[in-house]
């Protein structure tokens, strides 16, 4: 089996240790017996190269990478994006690429940015003047597709000065520790198809290897129509003993 | 009232050294400015002869101590604050000595300034040159996005009433090149300076153009540069239960693969070194750890490989343990001990050569160690 990553904008959007989730997809496709490979999409790149991707990946970056890329994304792409969402491809959008899934981000000053608006939510910074959500993170996933045994949780740093709201969106999860989409309703990121939105970097996927493996057996599901057991991982106590760190941590 | 203040303050700094509760380089200039919260909008000024405020993510302590060392060697008296407590508080503390004088002395002021209180502090004073290094994301949760600090800076810059050269690195990779676009006021002076990778001559070129700036470089201050040996942790060498340890500050992305590159020639000697890993979480280190990601990948493998052990230790080493284990670096070469005591311990008992990258509150504690004091 052969699993292509996609990773967008890695030039642009390298903030908080993102490129950490395409090696720890890469290592994790390595021990299940996959080959996995990379394939870097930039703004130059064609639109097809979303569609030869089997998981995609795109990292936060601050407000002027964003709208570096951001035309490419929704005008350029758009169209390959909504055919990789709507066929099930998996992928992992975070901070401020998960703000671009949605259908506007209005930055403090200057014009609302439009995004892909594939589902029915919106990102709001209100300045300065706002406290910045900031700190370690645990989200409750237990009614989530890829809660595991001893992983009913996700585990992660936000560092955002937006604050996203999903409406009827379904929410990744729950908030049991930060601040989570918008610090009120508890809720954080969303899961729509199966893209990931998620305000979470640390960078996510070493420390959370259940999400990692969601996204390789999505993958491997829609591309060869087979199942892969969590428990193929291997042995896992060091992400574990990881994850459990990174639980007790302070908010 | 005030020279009351000023001596109760000093006292203060006297009795936390003599108990050994550290250097006094915050607490007491902090107490002063509660108190006297222009103390100083009065007492920089009077106190400058000449002076300099360096600011930027790396290399500020270091290019400090190498400027204000080199003008002491040539007899400047000179007021620095050497520990690298580069807040408000901390540049009030370092005051304090010269104001108990019975006579006032104009110094050289050689300021090392927080990136976040460089508006603040240059709305007290404003100095003769300003040397913006670099700056990078590692202080992203302190103070948000690396535009909005230029923001700051630019707004605190197009305020200063008064004639200000400033030195700032054009590499577009050190991100302060921005600055000479978007600052509008007449009054600054933008000196570009093209830094260079390897760590110590950069130090050295920022130095000197920092003293040329001043008006202060000359024969025999140029000789003093190049004399000076490197701050604490910045490269400082410690000999500990007879190991040589190499303690380098690895706050971020950027000092950690620049110092890895530095250091590549060593690795063509297999196992002749340990490598220490050391990670804490606490404030001053960014409670974020995600940017041991951001490392480069190649010049981190390669030192990994030809040491005999990898050594991660700190609060946060089972985040660096996973990382090794990503990078696939072999299991048995990584050795997991939180306690930075008995890692250092561990680390000294292969006999060997050892590298130790800490963040900056793990550095502290393992200098202590290493040095066997209780000051850092």
């Amino acid at each position: 089996m052969e699993i292509t990553i996609g990773y967008l904008y890695p030039e642009n959007l390298n903030l908080y240790g993102d490129r950490g989730n395409v090696e720890a997809l890469l290592y994790n496709l390595d021990v299940l017996g996959i080959s996995g490979k990379v394939f870097e999409i930039a703004t130059s790149s064609a639109p097809s190269t979303i569609l030869k991707s089997d998981i995609l990946v795109m990292g936060g970056g601050a407000d002027i990478s964003q709208k570096l890329v951001v035309s490419d994304f929704v005008e350029n792409k758009g169209g390959a994006l909504r055919e990789a969402f709507h066929k099930k491809t998996p992928g992992l959008f975070v901070c401020g690429a998960y703000q671009l899934l949605g259908k506007y981000y209005l930055p403090f000053s200057g014009n609302s940015m439009l995004g892909l608006n594939l589902a029915n939510f919106y990102t709001k910074h209100f300045g300065l003047n706002k406290k910045r959500c900031v700190g370690n993170v645990v989200v409750d996933i237990t009614k989530s597709p890829f809660c595991q045994i001893g992983f009913n949780e996700l585990v992660g740093f936000e560092n955002h000065g937006g604050r996203t709201y999903i409406a009827d969106t379904k929410p990744l999860g729950f908030v049991k520790k930060g601040f989570g989409n918008n610090g009120q309703d508890k809720t954080e990121g969303v899961l729509i198809n199966n893209f990931v939105g998620t305000y979470l970097h640390g960078p996510i996927l070493p420390k959370n290897p259940h999400l990692t493996f969601f996204l390789i057996n999505e993958a491997v599901k829609q591309k060869y129509q087979t199942n892969l057991n969590f428990s193929d991982l291997g042995d896992i106590t060091l992400e574990k003993d990881a994850f459990n760190l990174a639980r007790r941590l302070k908010r | 009232m005030e020279s009351l203040i000023i001596k109760g303050a000093y006292i203060l700094t006297l009795l936390l050294r003599f108990l050994k509760l550290g250097h006094g380089s915050t607490l007491p200039g902090r107490t002063l400015l509660k108190i006297y919260p222009h103390f100083l909008n009065k007492y920089l000024p009077l106190l400058s002869n000449k002076s300099v405020y360096i600011t930027g993510t790396n290399g500020k302590t270091t290019i400090s101590r190498l400027v204000s060392t080199s003008l002491e060697q040539a007899g400047f008296p000179i007021i620095s604050n050497y520990f690298g407590a580069n807040l408000p508080s901390g540049v009030a503390s370092c005051l304090l000595p010269s104001l108990i004088k019975p006579k006032l002395v104009k110094s050289v002021l050689v300021l090392e300034i927080d990136e976040g209180a460089f508006p603040f502090l240059l709305g007290c004073f404003v100095p003769d040159v300003v040397c913006f290094l670099n700056l990078s994301r590692d202080q992203l949760d302190r103070y948000g996005e690396i535009d909005i600090t230029i923001g700051k800076w630019v707004q605190a810059l197009n305020r200063v009433p008064r004639e200000v050269r400033v030195i700032y690195s054009n590499n577009k990779q050190d991100g302060v090149f921005p600055l000479k676009n978007l600052v509008t006021n007449k009054l600054v002076d933008f000196i570009p300076v093209s830094a260079v990778s390897e760590i110590w001559e950069n130090n050295q070129i920022f130095a000197s153009n920092i003293l040329k700036s001043l008006e202060l470089l000359t024969v025999k201050t140029q000789k003093n540069l190049a004399s000076v040996t490197p701050a604490f942790g910045r490269g400082e060498i410690i000999n500990f239960q007879e190991t040589e340890f190499k303690l380098i500050l690895a706050k971020n992305p950027a000092s950690f693969t620049k110092n890895l590159i530095s250091l590549e020639k060593i690795s063509q000697d297999k196992a002749s070194y340990t490598v220490a890993l050391i990670l804490n979480d606490n404030i001053p280190d960014g409670r974020d750890v995600s940017w041991i990601y951001d490392i480069e990948k190649e010049p981190l493998l390669k030192l990994c490989d030809g040491a005999n052990k990898v050594v991660v230790s700190g609060k946060r080493c089972l985040d660096l343990a996973l990382l090794c284990k990503i990078y696939e670096i072999p299991k048995e070469k990584v050795v997991i001990i939180s306690d930075i005591s008995k890692a250092l311990d561990t680390v000294a008992s292969y006999k060997r050569k050892a590298l130790v990258f800490t963040t900056y509150s793990a550095m502290l504690f393992s200098r202590k160690h290493l040095k066997g004091s209780k000051m850092p």
